[in-house]
């Protein structure tokens, strides 16, 4: 007889930023699909310029 | 039924988890590597790289100073996973890389990276199996 147990998995969980050389920021032009934690490592002016520039089409 | 642990076998488990990839001399450190595994951006983490599991068998990295690489290998080809290694390069823990999330271990702002870009991460945890 064999006993299967049911386990469930460790889990890991980050966000990155990546800028190119020049410093700036590659992220989706769609700002609705950034998400929060990687939105908050963006300066305020960063912010506002993908919020002016946003495609959500 | 799925198996469930209790809170100190939760907190041993991670607590074990970080024993490992901080076991040698020296940072560990995340590689960001393509489907090839080839290398692309290497962040060093903080030694020690995170303080103690808490009492519920979370792990939370240490990103101060920022888990980092300001200087990119870089490679035409995306990141689709991630090794961390000891500060021996020994490789201790593997998972993925992509913009989604949940599905993803890892989320990035982008997944081409070019030599020379910085790459940053935060909020980088490991949560014990429930």
């Amino acid at each position: 007889m064999s006993i299967k147990i049911g386990a469930q998995k460790g889990k890991w969980r980050a966000f990155g930023l990546v800028r190119d050389k020049n410093g700036k920021p590659k992220v989706n032009k769609d700002i609705s699909k950034i998400p929060k934690p990687i939105w908050d490592m963006l300066t305020p002016e960063e912010q506002e310029e993908l919020r002016n520039g946003s495609d959500t089409s | 039924m799925a198996v469930t642990h209790h809170n100190d076998v939760k907190k041993a488990i991670a607590d074990a988890v970080l024993g490992e990839i901080d076991e040698d001399t020296g940072a560990a450190d995340l590689v960001l590597q393509t489907a090839g595994t080839v290398a692309v951006a290497t962040l060093v983490f903080n030694d020690p790289a995170a303080p103690a599991a808490s009492t519920t068998g979370v792990l939370t990295f240490d990103n101060t100073p920022t888990i980092e690489d300001t200087n990119a290998t870089g490679n035409a080809s995306p990141v689709t996973k991630f090794v961390i290694r000891s500060g021996t390069n020994v490789e201790k823990v593997y998972g993925s890389v992509g913009t989604a999330t949940p599905t993803d271990d890892i989320a990035l702002s982008s997944t081409t990276i070019g030599a020379g870009d910085t790459v940053q991460v935060t909020s980088l945890t490991y949560t014990a199996p429930p």
